[in-house]
């Protein structure tokens, strides 16, 4: 596999897209909480803290396991491993930060807003971690963007809104019922990873007219450093660089303009 | 689906997402657990990981009592058990089933073996470190990784490197 030279031009602009099919922004750190992490310790600590968030939930930890035995069937378990950090919501719904002992999520629901605002909460609230969990520095870094596309029953194909392979079957002209399709991109020259995820979800709830067409950008690093400096910001931004090249390069002319 | 598995040691299909919250995020975690676990139950790529499961199990039963050797060993803690179990469940399809075993110290251990000069060793600690050690022909490295739940790609190397895949 050749990979070509890329550049990451952080002053590119790319086109506005006041209804973007945005359900879903999160910034994850996953990182190791360096204190002792008790939950009525860091309840009483975030919860001061985190006026507008006013649905505070304890995670659990579970395992899933299969025991095998010689002669036997296999026999599944879910077994609780305890305590392992909180969920927070926003009264209107929209924001949920996890503080979790191994790492901080952050996610903006619909409607998206724009990046600055997104970014800003994020970082807001990472620090609130940061003072929380004292951690030395970050091992993965995640920027995910998961956009839903309304298909109408009997509507247009996925093919109209998505760049994907249209023949599946060479000289089979059968119809896609269903798909879940996924590429890991390297970037070659920086320290991240593309995961793109095309798929279709069945119609979910009532008033749901159609099927949802899932484009799932995940970028993501994991080359560790420690924090303090700049660094974590010139990631984030060469990610959303990154997820901006990748959404624009999956989505058809067509789509593009039903987002304007 | 495509899986892109060829010039990289990071790219694989255990690759942990960054985690979602909504009910898009958990839709597409369920879809690729499904797809995951359908590939596990082929002969070709799963028979290796079934074995090693079965062999953490048994060793894990084993040393879970104070003094299992007989000369002070520390028990196998559920959560080195726990770590294991995810670092085991987070190697990619197709890599070669490890050898599993203990350590005085309470560690579990998974071992890579191809000959004498060609070997690699991974320490399970109860907080979640991978402690490394190999040779690589003429060449010794070790080290530590944390484990978040995906296969570090230093040490996904290393296995690459000890099995000449």
């Amino acid at each position: 596999m050749v990979s070509q030279a890329l550049k990451i031009d952080l002053t590119e602009q790319f086109r506005r897209l006041p209804r973007a099919p945005i359900v879903e922004a999160v910034i994850e750190m996953r990182a190791r909480a360096e204190v002792p992490w008790e939950e009525a310790t860091i309840r009483g600590r975030l919860t001061p803290l985190l006026p507008g968030y006013q649905k505070i939930e304890s995670q659990s930890e579970f395992e899933h396991e299969m025991q095998f035995g010689p002669g036997q069937d296999a026999v599944q378990r879910h077994r609780d491993l305890g305590w392992r950090g909180l969920r927070c919501e926003s009264a209107d719904h929209l924001h949920i930060a996890q503080f979790n002992r191994d790492g901080f999520v952050f996610s903006r629901l619909r409607p998206y807003d724009h990046w600055e605002q997104f970014q800003g909460e994020a970082m807001r609230l990472w620090g609130i971690y940061q003072g929380l969990a004292s951690p030395s520095g970050i091992q993965r870094l995640g920027l995910r963007f998961i956009n839903r596309i309304e298909l109408p029953v009997d509507g247009p194909p996925p093919d109209d809104y998505l760049r994907m392979p249209s023949e599946v079957l060479a000289g089979m002209p059968l119809s896609r019922d269903g798909f879940f399709h996924r590429d890991v991109l390297a970037v070659p020259g920086y320290p991240y990873i593309i995961t793109i995820v095309r798929t279709v979800q069945p119609i979910q709830v009532a008033g749901s007219k159609g099927f949802g067409l899932l484009l799932d950008i995940d970028v993501f690093s994991t080359e560790s450093f420690e924090l303090g400096g700049d660094l974590l910001k010139q990631r984030l931004d060469e990610m959303r660089w990154l997820k901006n090249r990748a959404f624009f390069g999956s989505i058809t002319e067509q789509a593009l303009e039903s987002f304007e | 689906m495509t899986l892109a598995t060829l010039d990289s040691p990071q790219l694989s299909y255990s690759a942990v997402p960054t985690r979602g919250a909504g009910p898009e995020a958990h839709f597409i975690a369920k879809q690729s657990e499904e797809g995951q676990r359908r590939l596990r139950e082929t002969h070709s790529l799963g028979l290796g990981a079934d074995r090693a499961f079965e062999e953490l199990f048994v060793v894990a039963r084993e040393c879970r009592s104070q003094n299992w050797d007989g000369y002070g060993a520390s028990p196998i803690a559920s959560q080195t058990f726990n770590h294991a179990c995810r670092f085991l469940g987070a190697l990619p399809l197709g890599i070669p089933a490890p050898s599993i075993g203990a350590e005085p110290d309470g560690h579990l251990t998974f071992e890579w073996h191809r000959s004498l000069r060609w070997t690699l060793s991974i320490s399970v600690s109860p907080e979640g470190d991978l402690h490394y050690a190999a040779l690589l022909g003429s060449s010794k490295v070790y080290g530590t990784e944390p484990f978040f739940g995906e296969t570090p790609s230093r040490i996904l190397e290393l296995i690459r490197q000890v099995s000449f895949l």
